[in-house]
C-alpha cells in the first residue's frame, strides 16, 4: 500500500532530515511512526502527500508520488493534521466535510449521504451544523477525522492525534482509530496510544529507520527506545 | 478580554447570525446584495441639506431588523467603531459653510451643520444596511453570488480567502497581544517601539498559518474553486424582493414623503 525506497530529504543546505529511508506498509494495517523530536516523522507524512519532494521512490497504492500523480495520490489519502485549526477552514463542520468530495467530483447528494454516515459512525451527528470556532478541542479533533473520512480515503495519515486531548477524549480517539478499517500511519509521542492502536511500528532516529516490526516487540525494548531518546510506554514501564 | 479578541468574537457572531432562518435570510444573496447596493446609492444621492427626505430612508434598516429578528440596537452597536471616522469626514463643514439655511424656532442653523448631520446620517444608514447584509447572508454565499453577475472567478476566490484571512490575522494578533500584555502588564496598548517587530511577527505567523491552511486545501483537492459554497438560485421571489425595495427607494428619493405627510396634516 505504502512503500518508501531509499528516500532521502533535506531542507536547503541543512543536515538531511531523512537519510536513505525504506519501509513498506501493508494494506489495512495500522502502523505507528515514532521517534524523538526532529527524527523526521512529520517529514515522512509530508513526503507521502507530495507536500515536500525528496530523492528516492515513494508509492501509494502502486502510484509513484510524483507531481503528475499528485491528484490521484491525494485522493487516496486523508491527512489528519496535528492542529485541527489548520485543517478546518470552512465556517461549519458540514461545509468542511463537503469540501473534498465536491472537489473530487462527488455529487452533492452522495456527499450528503457520506457525511451523515460518517457523523453517525463517529457518533458526532450533533456537530454537523456547528461552527468550527465553537468546537472544543476534543470535538474539533473528532470533526477533523470526520472531514477526512467523508472523502473515503484508503489511507489515513495522522500527525499526533492525541496531543492536547484530555483523558476521556484521548480514550475516545483511541477507540475511533481502532475501529477505522483503513490503512493508518500514525505519528505520535504517545507510545501508549501507539501500543493500543498499532500492530506495527517504525522507529526513526536521526533521519534513519532504526527498527521496524511488531509494536509490542519494539515498544518493550527499553534499551532500543532509550538509545533513540524515547522511554517505555507508561503501561509497560512498571513491568520491565 | 482584549479588544482584538472582542472584535474577533463579534466577527464570529456575525457569521453565526448569517446562518439564521428568518424570511430575510431565505432570500438569495444576490437579491440582498442588489438591494443593499441600490439603498447605498439612493442614500448617497440625497442633496446635502435634504434631512427630512433622507431621514425616511431609515425605514429599510428598520424593516430588515424586524423581518430578520436582528435588533436594530445590536446593529448600531456593531457599527460604532466606524462612527468616529464618519464624523471626522464632515467635521469641518460647520466651519466652512456658515450660511444660515433655516431656523429651528429662533435658532439659526448653518448649512455646514446641516450637511454634517446629513453626512453622519448617510454614513450610519449605509453601515447599517451593510451590517444587515452580512448578518443575514453567509459571507461565502454572498461572494459566490458575485459569480452570477459575471465577476471573474479569481476575484471571487480572492474575496473568499481574504475573508478567511481576516480571522487568521485576528486570531494570531490576539495571541500575540495576550503574550505581550502578560510580559508588559503596566503597558496600555502596544508601545510604539514594539510596533515594527509586532507587525513583522504577525505577518510571518499569519503567512505560516496561511500556508498550512493552503496545504490542507490542496490535500483535499482544491483547484482554485470552492464548490462546497452553495450557489443559490435567483428565483421569482428574489426578483420581486429586489423590485419592491428598489421601487420604494425611488419613491422615497423622488418625493418628499415627510413634507407630503406634514402638508396633509396641516403642519
Amino acid at each position: 500500500m505504502i512503500e518508501f525506497e531509499n528516500v532521502s530529504f533535506r531542507y536547503e543546505k541543512e543536515k538531511p532530515v531523512l537519510d536513505d529511508v525504506s519501509f513498506r506498509i501493508s494494506p489495512g494495517s495500522k502502523t505507528g511512526l515514532i521517534g524523538a523530536n526532529g527524527a523526521g516523522k512529520s517529514t515522512i507524512l509530508k513526503l507521502l502527500c507530495g507536500l515536500e519532494q525528496g530523492s528516492g521512490k515513494i508509492t501509494v497504492g502502486g502510484l509513484p508520488v510524483i507531481p503528475e500523480n499528485l491528484s490521484a495520490v491525494r485522493r487516496q489519502l486523508g491527512f489528519v493534521m496535528q492542529n485541527s485549526d489548520q485543517q478546518m477552514f470552512m465556517p461549519t463542520v458540514y461545509e468542511d466535510m463537503l469540501f473534498a468530495p465536491l472537489n473530487y467530483g462527488v455529487s452533492r447528494e452522495e456527499a450528503d449521504r457520506r457525511i451523515d454516515d460518517v457523523l453517525a459512525r463517529l457518533n458526532i451527528t450533533e456537530l454537523k451544523y456547528r461552527h468550527n470556532h465553537r468546537l472544543s478541542g476534543g470535538e474539533k479533533r473528532m470533526a477533523a477525522i470526520a472531514v477526512i473520512l467523508a472523502n473515503h480515503p484508503e489511507v489515513i495519515l495522522m500527525d499526533e492525534p492525541t496531543s492536547a486531548l484530555d483523558p476521556a477524549n484521548r480514550r475516545m480517539m483511541i477507540r475511533t482509530i481502532r475501529e477505522l478499517p483503513q490503512t493508518c500511519l500514525i505519528t505520535s509521542h504517545d507510545l501508549d496510544m501507539i501500543l493500543d492502536t498499532c500492530e506495527t511500528v517504525i522507529l526513526l532516529h536521526a533521519g534513519k529507520v532504526r527498527a521496524a516490526g511488531s509494536a509490542e516487540t519494539i515498544l518493550k525494548d527499553r534499551q532500543l527506545l532509550e538509545e533513540c531518546h524515547l522511554e517505555l510506554p507508561l503501561s509497560l514501564a512498571g513491568k520491565n | 478580554m482584549s479588544r482584538i479578541n472582542q472584535a474577533l468574537r463579534e466577527l464570529q457572531s456575525i457569521d453565526e447570525l448569517a446562518g439564521g432562518g428568518s424570511p430575510v435570510h431565505r432570500f438569495s444573496p444576490l437579491s440582498k446584495l442588489l438591494v443593499t447596493v441600490g439603498y447605498i446609492l439612493t442614500v448617497m444621492s440625497f442633496p446635502k441639506y435634504a434631512l427630512s427626505e433622507l431621514f425616511l430612508m431609515i425605514l429599510y434598516p428598520v424593516c430588515i431588523s424586524v423581518l430578520s429578528g436582528i435588533e436594530l440596537r445590536r446593529a448600531v452597536k456593531q457599527v460604532r467603531y466606524v462612527l468616529p471616522l464618519v464624523m471626522a469626514v464632515g467635521l469641518f463643514n460647520p466651519l466652512l459653510d456658515r450660511a444660515v439655511v433655516m431656523y429651528l424656532g429662533n435658532i439659526p442653523v448653518s448649512g455646514g451643520f446641516l450637511s454634517l448631520v446629513s453626512l453622519m446620517m448617510k454614513g450610519v444608514f449605509c453601515l447599517l444596511a451593510s451590517f444587515f447584509l452580512i448578518s443575514t447572508t453567509p459571507a461565502d454565499r454572498l461572494f459566490a453570488s458575485l459569480r452570477k453577475i459575471h465577476m471573474p472567478a479569481g476575484i471571487v476566490t480572492l474575496l473568499l480567502l481574504t475573508w478567511r484571512y481576516i480571522t487568521v490575522l485576528g486570531e494570531e494578533a490576539a495571541v500575540m497581544m495576550t503574550a505581550y500584555h502578560l510580559r508588559a502588564p503596566e503597558q496600555k496598548g502596544l508601545h510604539w517601539r514594539a510596533w515594527g517587530s509586532f507587525i513583522g511577527q504577525l505577518l510571518l505567523r499569519t503567512m505560516d498559518r496561511g500556508s498550512e491552511l493552503y496545504e490542507s486545501m490542496q490535500l483535499r483537492g482544491y483547484q482554485g474553486d470552492f464548490p462546497a459554497v452553495r450557489q443559490d438560485p435567483f428565483r421569482l421571489k428574489d426578483l420581486l424582493y429586489v423590485l419592491g425595495w428598489v421601487g420604494c427607494f425611488i419613491v422615497l428619493r423622488k418625493y418628499n414623503i415627510a413634507a407630503l405627510i406634514g402638508r396633509g396634516a396641516g403642519i
